[in-house]
């Protein structure tokens, strides 16, 4: 087992010293839309994801949020290689996945993992859960049979299930227990970075907590990072060292989740947090909520400008006539508008 | 999550015994379907008749289904008659079912006529169980322009009369076997093996032709439904290969409602058989079939001597039925979705 142990030494480093995991630029994953009676042609492309940079650094949380169909499953996905992107490099651990085909990317896996939205539907109904969380170890040709079912045990303590559901299969258990089976199962590798696909949202929310708890603690003690895709942002806030929000296929806004949600810059932002709750009476019978008009135009045809343009409160002319670039206005502080 | 809550004790869970296999718990839930069980009994009896028949005849059970008898005074012996033949070495014989036109043992002849149905039903079904889950998979696996050029070759398919077609290619099979000696070495290597099985051969081709089509279209919709599941996208998340996808993710989870069309499907082909039987273009002609025990009876006076034709119909009627109903029981064990309905 301590092939799983190592760890490829191409570490990078930014300007402050801080280990990069994985670096995206400008990641495009355009979903084709075809028509046409037996010979099918591409009419158009539903743009998921359009053009998204970022930078995740080792050992921490980085968030991401935005409404539904906003991109951010598919960004998470294409990060992955889950789904070839259209344009752009992920390149992870000095690697980039998207050169990568066929067994060296499956190679590549070992490193990277994925947590599931629906724990009803990531488990093969039809095998155990030891024979779940044992499949990487197994795809991967990794130990003896002795050795895998032992991994499995420890899998299982450290996920707080008990080690005698292995002969179970997974209709047996509840939600929250199953997403901890997918969790065994993303950790049973070892590997560096996780991308948590929702992993909560499916659940109770008396649940939420417990296993958001113990992905945190599970980072603690494995030293994982986690690339966190969710909907919830007081969640997002108490886990996320670092938070991307997205809206149509684009970040408009990528800060240190305090400086977020202190200071949000992007009126989108703004509208999202200004809907949260406040746990302080006096504070939230002063919030005032952002409602934005309108829906979210459709992927297929962006809005021209600023993607937000539709909806915005404050839009200008240049709005509607120029793209906003990510810029940097305060140190880790990143805005995608023309009024800031 | 009373459990997850002390989540390291390691005592027994108290109902260990509730711990059932996916097949187990199937098994359990086809047990409470009696007719299906009891379909599952007279299967298995049929398959045990058929395969020890040649046994059933050597301890004097069964007459021989070729051998025509020459008692006096008899044709179409009434069931339960006995008489004597002095040609034999035994002369004693009681023809439980009756005798049929030449004079042979009914009862022998429809118990050796499984033999032909049971092995075109299953056969029928195996090929078509085979060609069409392979073939199935493969086009809503891959999908794009692969699925959509398999799809419309199965479309072009379906739009040929399956009945006509075997018809036409059993008659001139015949004709292939009847004209052995003007055809070329391949076709007579087809033609001995043909005659070696009774006639066996080109029905199998023949049926197993269109037979794919039914099951490959399901295979196909049951992996476009699955494929999406994220529990295979998973299995590619930690780096399976689409071997393992397609045989461990997908097949167990599909292969369910697979098998019940595949168990419907037996009774089927048996019937096709039947037919092409009766029509005289099944299997060769001393063979017993029931197709062709009931053209005998059509040929004579059948309202006089009702079992001729109760004989090989009440046969075709149980072993059809059971394997409905068989199909049937293991629909309801195979889909927990439809539980309790």
């Amino acid at each position: 087992m301590t092939e799983l142990m190592t760890q490829p030494q191409t570490a990078q480093k930014d300007a402050k010293g801080r280990e990069v995991l994985l670096r995206v630029r400008n990641l495009k994953k355009y979903f084709p839309i075809m028509a046409g009676f037996i010979i099918q042609r591409e009419v158009g492309s539903i743009k998921a994801v359009d053009g998204v940079s970022f930078d995740v650094y080792k050992g921490e949380t980085l968030g991401l949020v935005g409404e539904s169909g906003c991109g951010k499953s598919t960004t998470g996905r294409t990060v992955l290689q889950l789904y070839r992107p259209t344009a752009g490099t992920v390149e992870f651990e000095g690697v980039d996945l998207v050169k990568l085909k066929g067994e060296a990317l499956r190679r590549m896996r070992r490193r990277m993992q994925m947590i599931f939205q629906d724990p009803y539907a990531s488990l093969n109904p039809r095998m155990s859960v030891g024979r779940i969380i044992a499949e990487p170890l197994f795809v991967h040709g990794i130990g003896t049979p002795a050795e895998r079912a032992e991994r499995v045990q420890y899998l299982l303590e450290k996920v707080g299930l008990n080690p005698y559901f292995v002969n179970r299969y997974p209709h047996e258990f509840s939600g929250g227990q199953r997403q901890r089976i997918g969790i065994a199962r993303a950790l049973a590798l070892n590997p560096s970075l996780i991308v948590a696909d929702e992993p909560i949202s499916a659940l109770d929310v008396s649940i939420q907590a417990q296993v958001v708890n113990l992905l945190q603690d599970l980072q603690q003690e494995l030293g994982l990072t986690y690339l966190f895709i969710a909907h919830d942002l007081s969640m997002v806030r108490h886990i996320c060292d670092r938070v991307a929000v997205m809206y149509l296929g684009k970040i408009v806004e990528l800060a240190p989740s305090d400086e977020l949600y202190n200071n949000p810059l992007h009126p989108y932002t703004q509208a999202l947090l200004s809907a949260v709750p406040v746990p302080d009476p006096a504070k939230e019978r002063k919030r005032q909520r952002i409602i934005l008009k309108g829906d979210v135009p459709s992927p297929a045809n962006p809005p021209v400008g600023c993607r937000f343009n539709t909806r915005c409160p404050v839009a200008v002319e240049s709005c509607f006539r120029d793209e906003p670039e990510l810029k940097e206005v305060s140190p880790g502080h990143f805005v995608a508008c023309h009024l800031t | 999550m009373a459990v997850a809550s002390k989540p390291l004790s390691l005592s027994k869970p108290q109902d260990e015994t509730k711990t059932r296999t996916p097949l187990a718990d199937a098994w359990v839930q086809f047990r409470r379907n009696r007719l299906a069980v009891v379909s599952l009994v007279i299967i298995i009896l049929l398959i045990l008749l058929a395969i020890g028949a040649d046994f059933l005849q050597s301890i004097g059970f069964l007459d021989d289904p070729l051998y025509q008898h020459e008692a006096p005074g008899m044709t179409f012996a009434p069931p339960m008659t006995c008489t004597q033949d002095p040609r034999r070495m035994n002369p004693q014989w009681c023809f439980v079912f009756g005798t049929d036109d030449l004079r042979r043992d009914m009862m022998s002849r429809a118990i050796y006529g499984a033999r032909v149905s049971l092995s075109v039903g299953f056969v029928g079904a195996t090929i078509a169980m085979l060609i069409g889950v392979t073939y199935g998979m493969i086009a809503g696996y891959y999908g794009g322009a692969i699925d959509n050029l398999m799809m419309r070759f199965i479309d072009f398919l379906y739009a040929i009369p399956d009945l006509a077609l075997f018809i036409l290619l059993q008659i001139f099979f015949k004709a292939l076997a009847a004209e052995r000696e003007r055809v070329g070495p391949f076709a007579q290597i087809l033609v001995d093996i043909d005659r070696s099985m009774g006639g066996l051969f080109f029905l199998f081709i023949v049926l197993g032709l269109l037979s794919w089509i039914g099951i490959a279209r399901l295979a196909r919709g049951q992996v476009l439904s699955y494929k999406q599941k994220e529990f295979v996208e998973a299995a590619r998340a930690i780096g399976a290969r689409d071997r393992r996808i397609i045989f461990v993710h997908l097949l167990p989870n599909i292969l369910g409602p697979l098998v019940v069309v595949g168990v419907q499907s037996v009774a089927g082909f048996i019937g096709v058989e039947t037919v092409l039987s009766y029509l005289g273009i099944g299997v060769n002609a001393p063979t017993p079939s029931w197709g062709s025990m009931i053209a005998v009876a059509q040929n004579n006076v059948f309202g006089a001597y009702p079992h001729l034709v109760l004989v090989p119909a009440g046969m075709l009627g149980v072993t059809v039925l059971a394997f409905y109903f068989l199909a049937d029981g293991l629909r309801d064990a195979l889909d927990p979705s439809l539980r309790g309905s």
